[in-house]
């Protein structure tokens, strides 16, 4: 699934990561640990393709494809996901309205319409129950 | 997550600020979202959470570099040892 290698970044000239490699397979699990300041949420900003971090060195290839040169949202639209530590709330955008964006975001760069109202409703519905998330749908989602 | 069904997500430190039951509900809806066409890395700081989230690989992380890679008993060995441990290996 991804593949990085000798990834080596910084952030505002700091060096943070020297030179980690890291093989994740379709339908695996990898748990990263680490003291505090290792460099575990700068290896997922990295990932996701935060602008503020300069990778320096090493590869990074999804599915073979190398993104470097990609933007986050582009590798957001490659099936990259990274759920946040601390999610900032945005006032007046509710948590529907949020995902309904970003669903749609997604499908338009795959060439797809906006996905329509009701189906879209029954898939959050189906998704609720089925993780039983009510509770807890801000921190997930 | 469910609702963009992404190949590849990121959860970094989805546990911080949970109390257990939270945690458990979150680890019971990652679990279902585990699929052979789907990879998950997990970030944390805690063993706790890899007992709801059984994870394949575990790998530790200092001063920016993957210094130990092991099963979920690294996890607990890390719980047991902490990471002063790890830093002489280094």
């Amino acid at each position: 699934m991804i593949t990085i290698e000798n990834l080596h970044a910084q952030v505002e000239g700091k060096k943070i990561l020297n030179g980690i490699d890291l093989d994740v397979k379709s339908g695996e699990v990898h748990a990263i640990m680490g003291p505090n300041g290792s460099g575990k949420s700068t290896l997922s900003s990295v990932i996701a393709g935060h602008h503020d971090y300069e990778v320096t060195e090493g590869t990074m290839l999804l599915e073979g494809e190398d993104l470097s040169e990609m933007s986050a949202e582009e590798r957001a639209h490659k099936g990259i996901f990274l759920s946040f530590q601390y999610p900032v709330e945005i006032p007046g955008v509710s948590v529907t309205n949020f995902i309904k964006t970003a669903i749609n975001a997604n499908r338009k760069a795959h060439g797809l319409e906006n996905m329509p109202a009701n189906e879209m409703l029954k898939k959050l519905e189906k998704n609720q129950h089925y993780l039983k998330l009510i509770l807890v749908f801000f921190h997930v989602l | 997550m469910a609702m963009l069904e992404p190949k590849l997500s990121i959860l970094d430190e989805t546990d911080s600020g949970l109390d257990i039951d939270a945690l458990k509900i979150v680890a019971n809806g990652v679990n279902k979202l585990r699929s052979k066409d789907n990879a998950i890395v997990v970030i944390t700081h805690y063993q706790r959470l890899l007992e709801y989230i059984v994870p394949d690989f575990v790998h530790v992380l200092f001063d920016g570099k993957i210094v130990k890679s092991g099963t979920k008993d690294l996890a607990l060995e890390l719980e047991a040892k902490g990471y002063d441990w790890i830093k002489e290996l280094v």
